[in-house]
């Protein structure tokens, strides 16, 4: 099967120290590319440099079989969600926060509004009922708020989602119901999904995935 | 109204107000704040530059040249665009020229819409009259646009996650920065919109003192400052606006992410 993303030698080296990545991969339909490896390793580096917040020395990255400078960096980032170890919300309800992208000019004229019925569905899925739309965003927990900026991913509908430690903030229950929706998710469309993780039981309620194992490589003087 | 009715200062008087220096630095000793040094070095400095300036005003006053006026104008605008750029942290370029064009557009516009239409001296460019307004909106909007810039770049230094996650969202590199803009914006119009509210209250402004020192009736002197409170805050907000449009972008790759100097902290 054609992969969905595949980068090859993309190579970052870090600012003020020896250490750099040198990393290929690749993510097909329907699977989850683990990416694990020691501490400064590179692993939130390499998401941020397959979402192009960071740019890579060299090396390519292509996506359904086209290189990235193909694509204009924000329709890109759109189709390529990456989410962040740590959640960010915005002043405004959980509402607005779950529409947000909805009001930047690109995503109002391609995309429509998610349906109420659908919104209901997810927060169902990871363990909130409807009332949780009203409440201030930036009053919600850390796992709260996680949760919330995954489902606020999905909702754009991106073909692929870059997490980084998806799980980190939550408990055991909600983790299991998090993990099951990303699964569900992409088993149920030609979606991918590129996540690090520490996690063994994150891995226990994945149906495909394949592992990149991240190596430290210059010296590792620290930063 | 009594136009020769402004109180002249001879020379002995001017040396006697120098005789209130000696009291500060009398109290700076006595007190061994260590100040009397720099404070008489100010005293100097102050008087040499003032007494040189009152030369070269005369001197351009009697050349009546707008050749020389618009120079001296530019002069001025490089200088304080010089001093704005300098107070400004973690700027990702070099901002000196960028704030020189805003402070240059907006004093040239604001300033030929007050000498021209409201002031309208003989002849337009009159220096007497030009020199001294254009230079009071340059002294304001470079304090306003210095503001405005530092908090900008600092804004998006501190939030970076917050402008990446608008990108990976959608967002284009104008509504990324929105929020800091407008904190930006806000920033650099405060003190302005501030001395808005308690002037003539707590504050009478220097131009309205030295008028109506000069002998000028104080309702003259009153439109006057109004005028000139007005247009300082116009050429302010004129000011910042041109400056964050064309600097804002220089915040980003043209991969529309975050320059490097950005990222870091």
């Amino acid at each position: 099967m054609e992969e969905l993303l595949s980068f090859q030698n993309l190579y970052y080296k870090f600012p003020h120290s020896s250490r750099y990545i040198k990393e290929s991969g690749q993510v097909l339909p329907h699977d989850f590319l683990i990416v694990q490896g020691p501490s400064g390793a590179g692993k939130s580096t390499l998401l941020k440099l397959i979402a192009r917040l960071i740019r890579a020395e060299s090396g390519e990255v292509f996506f359904r079989g086209k290189a990235q400078e193909e694509y204009p960096a924000n329709e890109w980032r759109l189709n390529i969600q990456y989410l962040a170890q740590h959640p960010i919300m915005f002043t405004g309800t959980v509402a607005d926060n779950l529409l947000q992208a909805f009001d930047l000019k690109m995503v109002a004229d391609k995309k429509e509004l998610p349906p109420a019925n659908l919104i209901k569905k997810y927060l169902g899925a990871i363990g909130f009922n409807e009332k949780i739309l009203q409440q201030s965003a930036k009053t919600l927990s850390g796992g709260e708020k996680a949760r919330i900026a995954v489902l606020r991913a999905i909702l754009i509908e991106p073909t692929l989602l870059l997490l980084d430690e998806p799980s980190a903030y939550l408990d055991e229950a909600s983790r299991e119901k998090t993990m099951q929706l990303l699964n569900d998710w992409v088993v149920s469309g030609k979606r991918g999904i590129i996540m690090v993780s520490h996690n063994s039981e994150d891995l226990a309620l994945i149906e495909n995935y394949n592992i990149l194992n991240l190596l430290t490589r210059g010296d590792g003087d620290g930063k | 109204m009594e136009s020769s009715g402004y109180v002249m200062i001879s020379n002995g008087q001017l040396i006697l107000s120098i005789s209130l220096v000696l009291l500060a630095g009398l109290v700076s000793a006595f007190l061994k704040l260590g100040l009397l040094k720099s404070l008489l070095w100010g005293t100097l400095r102050a008087f040499i530059q003032l007494t040189l300036i009152g030369y070269v005003l005369t001197f351009v006053f009697n050349l009546n040249n707008i050749f020389v006026v618009i120079i001296l104008l530019l002069l001025m605008a490089v200088i304080a665009s010089r001093e704005a750029s300098r107070r400004i942290k973690k700027a990702p370029a070099n901002p000196s020229f960028i704030a020189f064009i805003a402070l240059t557009l907006s004093t040239f516009l604001v300033g030929s819409l007050v000498v021209g239409i409201i002031i309208s001296p003989d002849p337009w460019y009159s220096p007497r009259v030009v020199i001294p307004i254009f230079g009071l909106i340059l002294g304001n909007s470079m304090n306003g646009i210095a503001l405005s810039l530092d908090r900008m770049y600092g804004e998006v230094n501190t939030n970076v996650a917050e402008v990446e996650q608008l990108l990976c969202l959608g967002a284009s590199p104008w509504e990324a920065v929105q929020a800091q803009v407008r904190n930006a914006m806000r920033a650099g119009m405060t003190p302005i919109i501030n001395s808005l509210m308690v002037v003539g209250v707590v504050s009478l402004p220097g131009i309205m003192t030295g008028q109506i020192l000069a002998g000028m009736e104080p309702q003259t002197a009153v439109r006057y400052q109004f005028v000139i409170l007005i247009m300082v805050a116009a050429a302010a907000a004129i000011g910042c606006l041109i400056l964050i449009g064309l600097s804002y972008k220089k915040m980003f790759t043209d991969d529309m992410a975050l320059v490097a100097t950005m990222r870091e902290n």
